[in-house]
């Protein structure tokens, strides 16, 4: 959270100390050669693993009307409420939920819940509903192209392919439905700049904690989505919702997952389920956006951006934001495209992308967890209040958020020890998805420039834990 | 070949635990802070006796701003967790101070300093801004 905002974000961690930076920073080295010296020199992770089944009465319950209904029920309910909250509540992050819950609750909270739970967000998204309402005048019909080939059914729209991952899509589209092929073809890049739009919001703009602010931007976020989903189907949100894309992409590290073959839910790898991310356009540019926003809040928050940007009047801090937020994603991605392609020509970008992801994570669990634990409180302790009328529907008015609920010591482990597990995980990931596209000789030379890349991304990470 | 990448490693890792149980860690730039030997007076005195001496020293911090800019520039401030410290702040408009997480407010005439005193008693780091202008003061570092 930038300078500027006044109810959230405004308390950060003490700097983590310099000697559990080392010793963390040792580790990523350590880590990093011994996997490309021991480990595994044929490929394990296939994708596609058939995993162990989850208990038919669980699948039932899971794929049932009934429990799909309620989940979109619940999500128009909660998009209904927080609007309401945002419009029409007190304009101040302290005394209105909203902000809270939209930044914490939901931004924040898709991480667990997606990582632990599954693509939460594409059973509970709203929009998916809201769209599905206003097309059943027409048939389930988008509005181009003909038939409804673009995403009836929730998780089995034709365009979500579990399997190999890697494999670059052509384009081509088999049934002839415009629609779907024009989908193929832009693949992520409509998330990448909606995922873009919402980070600048959160991390450049002034004053984003504002209620007003966040439901403006909600609304108009669905209005664009909403039509695009009537115009292209519902398939529009499988790749294409910035929201829906982030928490697909975490999920691939879910210990659920579903078999591609017969649809069953399974208990699988979780390392396995990351190998089988679908590459599609844009799918660099996703990661890439979500790794290089963590990575600048945390340099937003460094003394010498602080002395840059102290005394700015709006434009220049705007500007001076938005050209660190894009330099830190265009850093993030040259590291990755330079050092791959200094591997060799096998080490295409989009086979190497899902390696990116639990760096991500690791970023995200450091920058994010206290902010999670502490201002998370406010969204139910203001929740009983939230259109500024003087209710207390749940006996929290007037509860200051408790602080000493966990201890910086904690804090300090939690995020050291994210990034550390983030760079161990994408660099398993890495190694696996190398010794399966290099041929034999090169397996180990080939593998260099990228771990490198990722001990610069941990190191990065960890300095900036140190250097707040 | 395997051998000597390990042995690499090993040293690389032994190297950086040696340097990193060696070093400090490099003290933060302070704006302007003094430290008091007496209590320094509450600014919202009921009575008119004066608190007893106390033999704890109250950490002041001092800032002015002056338009639109911070003097001296917002960098972080250490304050011992558990102690008392003591924000002056010399606005040359009407504003507002805003202490946040401890979520305290204080109200600052132009031209004239004001005071406030706040015990140390949430560890983190907490932002002191202005409300009307909008500026970072410093940063309270509590642990």
């Amino acid at each position: 959270m930038p300078v500027l905002a006044h109810g959230i974000g405004g308390r950060s961690d003490l700097p983590i100390p310099v000697w559990l930076a080392m010793y963390a920073g040792a580790m990523a080295v350590l880590v990093s050669f011994f996997a490309v010296v021991a480990f595994w020199p044929r490929p394990k992770l296939t994708g596609d693993a058939p995993g162990r089944a989850l208990p038919a009465a669980l699948q039932r319950v899971a794929d049932a009307t009934a429990t799909r209904v309620a989940l979109r029920v619940f999500g128009v309910a909660a998009l209904a409420v927080f609007l309401g909250a945002a419009w029409f509540g007190p304009d101040r992050s302290a005394d209105n939920p909203a902000p809270t819950w939209f930044y914490v609750w939901f931004w924040v909270g898709l991480v667990p819940a997606s990582i632990l739970l599954g693509p939460v967000w594409r059973l509970v998204n709203p929009l998916r509903a809201i769209t599905a309402v206003l097309l059943a005048a027409r048939g389930g019909r988008p509005l181009y192209g003909g038939r409804d080939g673009a995403g009836g059914r929730d998780g089995a729209d034709g365009l979500e392919a579990d399997g190999r991952g890697g494999e670059k899509d052509d384009g081509r589209d088999a049934d002839g439905s415009s629609a779907e092929a024009w989908l193929r073809r832009v693949g992520y890049w409509p998330a990448v700049a909606g995922l873009f739009a919402f980070v600048w919001l959160e991390l450049v703009s002034v004053g984003p904690d504002s209620p007003r602010t966040v439901a403006l931007f909600v609304t108009v976020y669905c209005l664009v989505n909403v039509a695009a989903g009537v115009v292209f189907g519902v398939g529009w949100f499988t790749r294409c919702d910035g929201f829906e894309a982030y928490s697909s992409l975490l999920a691939r590290l879910s210990p659920f997952g579903r078999r591609a073959a017969d649809g069953r839910l399974i208990l699988r790898n979780p390392l396995d389920g990351l190998a089988g991310l679908p590459a599609a356009p844009g799918l660099v540019a996703l990661v890439c956006v979500v790794l290089g926003s963590t990575a600048f809040d945390g340099l937003s928050r460094t003394a010498p951006w602080r002395r840059l940007v102290n005394g700015a009047e709006p434009l220049r801090y705007v500007s001076l934001g938005t050209i660190g937020i894009v330099a830190s994603i265009a850093a993030v991605a040259a590291i990755f495209l330079g050092a791959l392609w200094s591997s060799g020509p096998e080490m295409r970008p989009s086979a190497f992308a899902h390696t990116l992801v639990p760096i991500g994570v690791g970023y995200t669990v450091a920058h994010y967890f206290s902010l999670a634990v502490f201002q998370g409180q406010a969204g139910y302790l203001l929740a009983g209040d939230p259109f500024g009328r003087g209710w207390d529907l749940f006996g929290t008015d007037g509860v200051p958020i408790d602080y000493l609920v966990v201890s910086t010591s904690l804090i300090a482990l939690v995020q050291v020890g994210a990034i550390i597990a983030g760079h161990i995980v994408g660099v398993i990931a890495a190694h696996d998805r190398a010794v399966a596209v290099l041929p034999r000789h090169t397996a180990r030379r080939g593998q260099y420039p990228l771990l490198v890349a990722m001990v610069l991304y941990t190191s990065m990470g960890i300095g900036l834990l140190v250097g707040t | 070949m395997r051998t000597r990448l390990a042995a690499v490693a090993a040293a690389t890792a032994l190297v950086a635990l040696t340097v990193g149980c060696s070093s400090d860690e490099e003290p933060a730039a302070q704006p302007s802070s003094t430290t008091t030997a007496a209590p320094a007076p509450s600014t919202t005195t009921a009575s008119a006796t004066t608190p007893p001496p106390t033999t704890e020293a109250n950490q002041v911090i001092s800032v002015a701003v002056t338009a639109g800019t911070v003097t001296p520039a917002p960098a972080a401030v250490d304050v011992t967790l558990g102690s008392t410290v003591v924000i002056e702040v010399t606005s040359d408009v009407v504003d507002e101070l805003h202490v946040h997480g401890y979520d305290k407010t204080l109200a600052l005439p132009a031209g004239q300093p004001a005071r406030l005193e706040l015990p140390a008693t949430i560890p983190g780091q907490f932002e002191v801004e202005l409300h009307e202008g909008g500026q970072l003061l410093f940063t309270l570092r509590v642990s």
